[in-house]
């Protein structure tokens, strides 16, 4: 019982918004071949996977493989920001628990059915040491990380007032404002700022889709999708095949006269253009992942995600969904316990896998939810937690201040809201004008409204 | 106060007709068009309205790999089981409903696991899909699926579970979008929108129904079917207040109250005129849909019928704006090439378009319109067309390439086809006959094969 099935991510070719441009990725790229490459050696050994392109109609595949060429002289200097969406709500209070005094006691008295117990837990350690929590007992990840002085927590963000729609509060958080269809996503707005016209490269979902955040205005974004077959053909014709796919090419080329034309147009035209694009060359395959990835496909998308980071592309922010839900109206126990383990597993696998590359110290991954949950527990089949306020947001790397960095609101009685959820210290546009300011070095006010009631915390070092 | 319909179009055209079936159904055989034009538009705008009772599948019972489908056990056979309804139905709007209350209330069996309840859900939205909204919202309340997919099942007064309360006002009867206000002229207003609290108190009120797990398993078949029950016990009888209204509500009343709340008729008539109609609704359709709702006593057929008769149904015969979703695009596909369900791949081509029935991508269901429609999808539409147009076309004799295309218009009913593509099918008609003259039987199939594949999966086939 996923409860909301918000998270079946397999079907989120499903929600795409917006119709893109697709291109090869070639497999130099992945090599960290780019420099120095023309366009043909690139084609010459085949392409890996296919980037889907928003807002640069007008840039050709070649070009923006040139740019990307280009930019991969200089290497990575810039500071790159990595967003990783946990979708459905991650229970905030059973992935950082809080283990000392009133709250423990408040905690173990609303939580009969999945409360854990603190000698399983694993403790916060390293430098930024802190007694008051620990980390769930699968979460070794985490653990590890926090203990590395690589882990910034925010126990208690969300905004005011809480909407607990999953629907609206992702909207608002992708979009950097309380506005329920946003045109545009925060970090695309830092793109059409302080990005470049000519390289989509430099702003990436990994995933079917473009996440909201990503949304731009003027500056080109780009998604990499999956490897799979992308000729024309039909049973029994062979005489003229590309007869058949230059007329099908002809037939959306044309001025559309409504949306749905339009829609129906760019996209086959742009299949039959990766289609010709593609044609010959070599089966298109992955290279393999490096050590301490699990064999998710989240695994595998945050592998191709370093790999992309230190190909020096120019890549400035990216961001990522979580294979799985974590909407756990129901048997939340043993459901959090696998997620936690695989979650945390690959968060340290990608943070060492940068290190391995050199980069580390180039990337900040923000870890974020659309909400926390309920204080008290439900026992909907050995028990689960609704829609709560307050979530845990956790930002990870070697640039990153260690430590619980916001005030947890505590969960006895009297600390919740009226209905009995954290009240919310911390604004989530918070984290966004602390990481655009202090580790990107721009203003956030060119990207976040009101941006000074947002007062940055100290996450960065 | 009465039930107030739109004035028909005065002039109609066969196109009228196409659009009626291809929109209100999965397109119309020559036959079937011709049957419509014979009764006039306002009378096949009525005969949908009205199902047929008896012998409303006509035509081969399904089959896979040369035996009988089997939906409950064997992968994608559900998939199978109601796309043959789709397509051998003589009740098109009834399936074609029954596909848009599929959306709106979007229930996965990747949450419900049980492909049975699934199958129940399915005949419920069908039974109720032109009739009465306020009993399908009570009977879909406590329908195992639901109850399973959003936690109704053993949600109770101690710890009453919330998902299915906020999913049923947020997405399901009164939605929360700000921008419905100005869509329905006011209807719909953001200030009588539900709260948290509205959301707590109806979780308490919905909470009694349980879910026997061993019934679901080892009972009767009847049990199988639903092995759902409402134990007093665990219902709190307590005072509730829901949009207002306090007193000790139960799970009746809470479908009561939504059905009656302010936001309601108006959230649900816009949802309805979407499916069909890809401008938005103008003042006068929504006041109508609206009024017939109400005045009806909460029926659909009233505001279907709005719908049906409104002249932006029948606009820009000449560029359709709506796109297919992919099981519009299989239904109507192997009805315009007279094919019933005899192989199992209809379900995983329809995985690779996007849409795969009982499996929408979350609560709030499909995204509609243009959203369908991307570079990798375009590809799989291709594909199915592939599989449709499989063993479709023999030698046809020799043509022209003017009758070559005609020929193929003539095998596809319904086929529509911009000025532009009729003249670069024409060019290709054309090319191919002088690069390949004399045409062998083999080129004269490929070049009729090709035009129909070119209709059908060339942008103007994603569009009805």
């Amino acid at each position: 019982m996923d409860a909301c099935g918000c998270n079946d991510w397999m079907s989120r070719r499903a929600l795409l918004r917006r119709q893109g441009e697709r291109v090869p990725i070639p497999r130099a790229v992945f090599e960290g071949a780019t420099a120095g490459h023309s366009r043909r050696d690139f084609l010459q050994n085949g392409a890996i996977a296919f980037l889907t392109v928003y807002g640069a109609s007008s840039l050709s595949w070649g070009r923006i493989w040139e740019t990307a060429a280009a930019s991969a002289a200089a290497g990575v200097t810039d500071p790159i920001i990595v967003s990783v969406f946990l979708d459905g709500g991650n229970d905030g209070l059973n992935t950082l628990v809080p283990i000392t005094g009133a709250d423990y006691a408040a905690y173990v008295s609303k939580r009969p059915h999945i409360k854990l117990d603190p000698a399983a837990c694993l403790p916060l350690g390293g430098a930024a040491a802190n007694p008051d929590f620990a980390w769930h007992p699968s979460a070794t990840g985490f653990q590890q990380l926090y203990d590395a002085g690589k882990m910034a927590v925010i126990p208690a963000v969300d905004y005011q007032p809480p909407d607990l729609s999953h629907f609206h509060s992702r909207a608002f958080w992708q979009a950097g404002d309380l506005v329920a269809d946003p045109a545009t996503g925060w970090l695309g707005r830092w793109v059409d700022q302080n990005g470049v016209a000519d390289n989509p490269l430099q702003a990436l979902s990994v995933d079917w889709s473009l996440d909201g955040s990503l949304k731009s205005d003027t500056n080109p974004v780009a998604v990499v999708s999956s490897v799979d077959n992308t000729q024309f053909w039909m049973d029994n014709v062979w005489t003229d095949q590309q007869l058949m796919v230059d007329s099908l090419d002809s037939l959306a080329q044309r001025p559309a006269v409504n949306a749905g034309m339009d829609a129906a147009d760019r996209a086959v035209s742009g299949a039959v253009s990766v289609a010709n694009t593609l044609g010959g060359l070599p089966q298109p395959t992955l290279p393999p992942a490096g050590p301490g990835y699990g064999d998710t496909d989240f695994d595998r998308r945050m592998a191709t995600l370093a790999w992309l980071i230190s190909s020096n592309l120019g890549l400035r922010v990216a961001c990522i969904s979580y294979d799985e839900g974590f909407d756990f109206h129901d048997s939340q126990k043993p459901r959090q316990a696998g997620i936690m383990d695989r979650l945390s597993t690959t968060m340290l696998a990608f943070q060492n896998d940068l290190q391995a590359r050199g980069i580390s110290t180039k990337v900040i991954t923000l870890v974020w939810s659309e909400f926390g949950r309920r204080v008290e527990d439900n026992d909907s089949n050995g028990g689960g937690t609704d829609h709560g306020a307050g979530g845990l947001a956790m930002v990870i790397g070697d640039g990153v201040q260690p430590g619980v960095a916001t005030e947890f609101p505590g969960i006895t009685d009297s600390d919740l809201d009226q209905w009995g959820n954290l009240k919310v210290p911390t604004d989530y546009r918070q984290i966004y004008t602390s990481l655009l300011g202090d580790w990107m070095g721009t203003d956030p006010a060119d990207v976040i409204p009101n941006a000074a009631n947002f007062a940055k915390l100290p996450l960065v070092a | 106060m009465s039930l107030q319909y739109p004035h028909l179009p005065s002039q109609t055209t066969r196109a009228h007709f196409q659009r009626l079936l291809w929109r209100a159904g999965y397109s119309g055989s020559k036959g079937q068009i011709d049957h419509y034009v014979s009764k006039a538009l306002g009378g096949a705008v009525t005969e949908l309205l009205n199902p047929f009772t008896t012998n409303v599948l006509v035509g081969a019972a399904p089959t896979a790999n040369g035996k009988p489908i089997d939906p409950l056990n064997q992968w994608g056979h559900d998939c199978l089981w109601w796309l043959d309804r789709m397509v051998r139905s003589r009740n098109q709007l009834v399936e074609r409903m029954t596909l848009n209350l599929h959306d709106l209330f979007a229930t996965s069996n990747s949450g419900v696991g049980n492909t049975r309840h699934m199958l129940r859900q399915n005949r419920l939205l069908r039974s109720y899909c032109l009739g009465n909204f306020s009993t399908l919202l009570q009977e879909i309340t406590h329908d195992p699926a639901m109850l399973l997919w959003l936690n109704g099942a053993d949600s109770n007064k101690w710890e009453p579970n919330e998902n299915y309360a906020r999913e049923v006002m947020e997405l399901f009867c009164l939605g929360n979008d700000p921008a419905l206000e100005q869509a329905t002229f006011g209807l719909w207003q953001l200030s009588k929108s539900y709260t948290q609290a509205d959301i707590t108190n109806a979780a308490r009120a919905l909470a009694g129904w349980r879910y026997d797990w061993d019934k679901s398993q080892n009972g009767t078949l009847a049990q199988r079917e639903n092995p759902t029950y409402y134990d007093p016990s665990w219902h709190d009888t307590g005072s509730k207040t829901i949009f207002g209204h306090t007193g000790a509500w139960n799970w009746q009343d809470v479908c009561r109250l939504i059905v009656a709340h302010p936001n309601h008729a108006p959230y649900l008539c816009y949802s309805l005129w979407n499916y069909f109609i890809p401008t938005p609704p103008p003042e006068a359709a929504m006041n109508m849909m609206v009024n017939n709702y109400k005045v009806s006593g909460h029926l659909l057929k009233p505001v279907l019928g709005v719908i049906l008769r409104h002249p932006a149904f029948y606009a820009d015969l000449d560029a359709p704006a709506l796109v297919k979703p992919p099981i519009v695009f299989v239904a109507s596909g192997l009805r315009r090439v007279h094919k019933t369900i005899t192989r199992d791949d209809w379900a995983w081509l329809l995985e690779g378009m996007g849409q795969v029935p009982f499996y929408p991508p979350n609560v709030s269901g499909w995204k509609q319109g243009p959203a369908f429609l991307n570079t990798n999808t375009a590809r799989a539409y291709w594909r199915t067309t592939d599989y449709l147009l499989l063993n479709t076309v023999s030698d046809p004799g020799s043509q022209t390439p003017a009758e070559a295309v005609s020929a193929a218009f003539t095998a596809l009913p319904g086929a529509w086809a911009s000025s532009d593509t009729r003249a670069k099918l024409a060019t290709y008609a054309n090319t191919f006959t002088s690069r390949h003259t004399p045409l062998d039987s083999h080129e004269r199939v490929e070049r009729q094969k090709v035009i129909r594949g070119l209709l059908m999966a060339g942008p103007d086939g994603l569009l009805h």
